[in-house]
């Protein structure tokens, strides 16, 4: 499986077992709005994942966002790899506008996001800050927490491009 | 109930309902419980599948989500806990399996669906969860559990309780009821060893404790009461005995006098000898008395009575009819010859009735000289009546004691009686017996015997004994001495009739008197002072006669028999006294006087009035047939019951009626009639 499929899978199922608060949706049929900043390998990969589903029972929309001010109206956001550099402009953006932001970068979590993929074992996994999920008032079910690995665990071991090599392998 | 079962001691028997009834009751019980617990260990065991299943299948939505192997492994391991969970499994909803714990089988790989719910798989159950997020099938949970493994080891923890219990409430009951039976068998046992403390030693003066108050105690009550009985038949029975035998004894000293007197009397050869020179006798008799009747008929008398009417006719001229008349003419001689005729005929006729006095006396005598033979020569003793009274009391104390039996005595001073004292004792005896089996017969309170001296005249005292027994009903009054009259179950009818008989061959005699049944009665036995030799020699002489018949010509005839004849007499005797010069001699003739009723009502009326006045009748001629009202019988048990002395004359023309077959009349034949007792 390649690992952008499986991170759009995981950014699928990451929102089931999140939830944001109601203020979140201005209206009753606002849609779900899944962002992607930066370059985008996974939005194509997300609407095959997603597909006509309904996301906390509003239809999903997947964009892939080139302005900073289009940041806060998603529910979720993911930054790709290439804005590594960035983050903590883009982070700062979405401060306590109860995004869910989902990274792929060492030191996501650092800088105030939420979700961040690391590879473990040439397997895509993920970390969670929960200070960061609490901050943005976003519920997130234990049992997602049970699948996420440790932050104590040291990951910068594995470098970015073994991930890679692995999923290749696969 | 089989037989040996029912052999067995209540004791037994009562050990045996307890424990059967624990021992049912308790498998009952247990069995149910035992039922109910697997009942709820079954549903249970699913119920903790499911519930485990649901909590397993909750926390791996993310794990399936994420298809996290080591995290679904981690979550299956939890199911280690469960100790009936023997393997389990996580498969993904294209029918991969994400992880598997234990020995679980995986349906095969095509089915990606296996089916839900539970489902027997050898020894073991297995669950099938669906595990779903959001209404979205992510995968499958498949659980499998040893049921069997568990329910046994289960069924014999059951079974060990269930043993232990039974054995524990056994105990328990068997110790229990040793204490408990007591209480139902100590009254029993208590009763059955007194009843064969009394079969053993005939000892029925033994009474059971009364312990409860229940069905035993009553029980108990029931068996002491009828020991009561006994006891109180047994002491009677033992008295009855005693008396019985001195019954005996005076039977058998009456028997030897019976004997004795049956002796002395010449046997029945005599008597047989004596009747048949009656008989002669009463032959001459009948003779005399034709002749006689013959002679009377063909008396020319009436043709005197003519001769004597013509005279009186020629009163004036007599003497020229005397002279001149043809028929005049011949009187004188006819009178000269009629009164020599009449004369002769008197001479004849006073022949005939001379050999007739003469007969009759013959006959006197020999029924005299039988009499003299027949007579029972009893002992006489000059005896205080309280002495009679007190032996005959002393006979009865016994019975009246055992009866509660109050006795009273009211006794009047009387001058001692020349008795046969074995008769009086017979009487009185009876009399108190009689009054006894009254009182015994009636639910009254109080049982008082009153027994009283009465000078009654100068002839005869009386002893009344008045009891407060059953009394005696107004129609049975007449009949209480009849021989076989009886109105108790055990009565022959023998005792006051044998009293009675007994009273009168004294002299005396026995009368009865009640208020009614259950009023009490009382019976008046009069004795005379002296021996009773003569005892109508000093009785005013009461001639008055009712003649009580429908039929006025009959009235005629007895006046004619009884009065006319003397009336007659005596003025021709004055008459003849004046024609002849002849001095008048008084005949000494008996006179009645005859009252007439032509109806039984009528008799009763005057027999009630001229007893109340003092002035009662000697003698009743009762007809039989008297036609609408009562007959003859009826009228005299009516008669009696006003005057039990009025002596009674039965007449009738018709043979329909004969005392032998008429048991109605003989009945009421209390005591024998003796008119020519009755009128002198």
């Amino acid at each position: 499986m390649r690992e952008f499929q499986k991170k759009a899978e995981f950014i699928n199922s990451f929102t089931r077992f999140v939830d944001w608060p109601a203020r979140k949706f201005l209206q009753p049929d606002s849609p779900f709005v899944i962002g992607v900043y930066g370059t985008d390998n996974i939005s194509a990969l997300l609407q095959e994942s997603i597909q006509d589903r309904q996301i906390k029972g509003r239809p999903a929309v997947i964009k892939h966002l080139l302005n900073k001010e289009e940041l806060r109206a998603c529910h979720v956001l993911f930054i790709s790899r290439s804005e590594r550099d960035r983050l903590g402009p883009i982070l700062g953006e979405v401060r306590r506008e109860n995004v869910l932001t989902v990274g792929e970068c060492d030191g996501f979590l650092g800088k105030g996001g939420i979700i961040n993929f690391v590879n473990v074992g040439g397997q895509v996994r993920f970390q969670i800050s929960t200070d960061a999920a609490v901050r943005e008032k976003l519920t997130v079910s234990s049992k997602l927490l049970q699948l996420a690995v440790p932050l104590t665990q040291n990951l910068s071991v594995v470098p970015a491009n073994a991930i890679k090599l692995s999923d290749g392998q696969r | 109930m089989s037989t040996r079962l029912r052999s067995f001691p209540i004791q037994r028997k009562l050990r045996l309902v307890i424990l059967l009834t624990c021992t049912v009751g308790l498998c009952v019980a247990s069995s149910a419980l035992f039922a109910l617990q697997f009942y709820f260990f079954q549903r249970d065991f699913k119920r903790d599948l499911v519930a485990v299943g649901e909590i397993v299948a909750s926390n791996s939505t993310a794990v399936l989500k994420f298809s996290d192997d080591q995290a679904a492994r981690e979550n299956l391991a939890s199911l280690r806990a469960k100790p009936h969970i023997t393997g389990s499994a996580l498969v993904l909803k294209d029918g991969s399996v994400l992880a598997s714990v234990g020995r679980v089988t995986i349906p095969g790989a095509g089915d990606s669906n296996p089916p839900l719910g539970f489902h027997n798989q050898g020894d073991d159950v297995v669950y099938v969860q669906p595990i779903l997020l959001d209404g979205e099938r992510l995968g499958t949970l498949i659980l499998h559990a040893d049921y069997s493994r568990q329910a046994n080891k289960l069924h014999r923890l059951y079974a060990s309780i269930l043993v232990a219990v039974l054995s524990i409430s056994f105990l328990v009951a068997v110790l229990v009821s040793w204490k408990l039976e007591r209480v139902i068998l100590d009254p029993i046992q208590n009763l059955a060893e007194t009843a064969q403390r009394i079969m053993a030693n005939h000892d029925y003066s033994a009474r059971a404790t009364k312990v409860v108050d229940d069905e035993v105690g009553t029980f108990t009550d029931s068996f002491n009461s009828m020991l009561d009985q006994i006891q109180t038949r047994d002491t009677a029975l033992l008295h009855e005995i005693a008396e019985r035998k001195r019954a005996e004894e005076e039977l058998q000293r009456a028997q030897q006098q019976l004997i004795d007197a049956s002796r002395q009397a010449g046997m029945a050869e005599v008597a047989t000898g004596v009747l048949h020179n009656v008989g002669n006798v009463l032959n001459s008799v009948n003779v005399s008395a034709t002749l006689i009747a013959e002679r009377l008929g063909q008396s020319r008398t009436a043709n005197l009575a003519r001769a004597a009417a013509m005279l009186r006719d020629k009163n004036g001229q007599l003497a020229e009819f005397l002279a001149n008349d043809p028929k005049g003419q011949l009187l004188p001689a006819y009178l000269a010859d009629l009164s020599q005729h009449l004369e002769n005929e008197r001479l004849e006729a006073r022949a005939e009735i001379d050999l007739l006095t003469r007969n009759i006396e013959h006959i006197k005598d020999i029924v005299a000289m039988q009499q003299t033979y027949a007579r029972v020569s009893g002992l006489t003793e000059v005896l205080p009546v309280e002495s009679l009274i007190e032996d005959a009391l002393q006979l009865n104390m016994d019975s009246f004691t055992r009866h509660r039996i109050t006795v009273v005595r009211e006794y009047d001073s009387v001058p001692p009686v020349t008795v046969d004292k074995h008769k009086v004792l017979q009487i009185l005896v009876n009399l108190l017996r009689n009054s006894k089996n009254a009182m015994d017969d009636t639910e009254a309170k109080e049982k008082r015997l009153t027994l009283k001296i009465r000078r009654q005249n100068n002839q005869s005292v009386a002893i009344i004994v008045t009891d407060t027994g059953v009394g005696i009903a107004p129609e049975n009054l007449t009949r209480i001495f009849s021989h076989g009259f009886t109105t108790r179950k055990e009565g022959h009818g023998f005792g006051l009739h044998s009293a009675a008989v007994a009273a009168q061959q004294m002299g005396g005699r026995l009368l009865a008197n009640s208020d009614g049944p259950g009023r009490g009665a009382t019976f008046t036995f009069e004795l005379p002072l002296a021996a009773p030799l003569s005892p109508a020699l000093n009785l005013p002489l009461n001639n008055r006669i009712l003649l009580v018949d429908d039929n006025p010509a009959i009235h005629e005839d007895f006046r004619k028999i009884l009065l006319g004849t003397g009336k007659v007499s005596t003025q021709l005797d004055a008459m003849e006294s004046v024609l002849f010069d002849k001095p008048h001699i008084p005949v000494n003739v008996t006179t009645f006087e005859l009252e007439s009723a032509y109806q039984g009502k009528e008799a009763l009326e005057k027999v009630t009035k001229a007893a109340r006045e003092g002035n009662p009748y000697a003698l009743a001629f009762i007809d039989v047939r008297m036609p609408p009202g009562w007959d003859g019988v009826e009228t005299i048990e009516h008669l009696w019951r006003v005057d039990p002395a009025l002596q009674v004359v039965v007449c009738t023309a018709y043979s329909d009626y004969s005392w032998g077959e008429d048991d109605r009349a003989a009945r009421r034949q209390r005591q024998p009639r003796d008119p020519e007792k009755a009128v002198r």
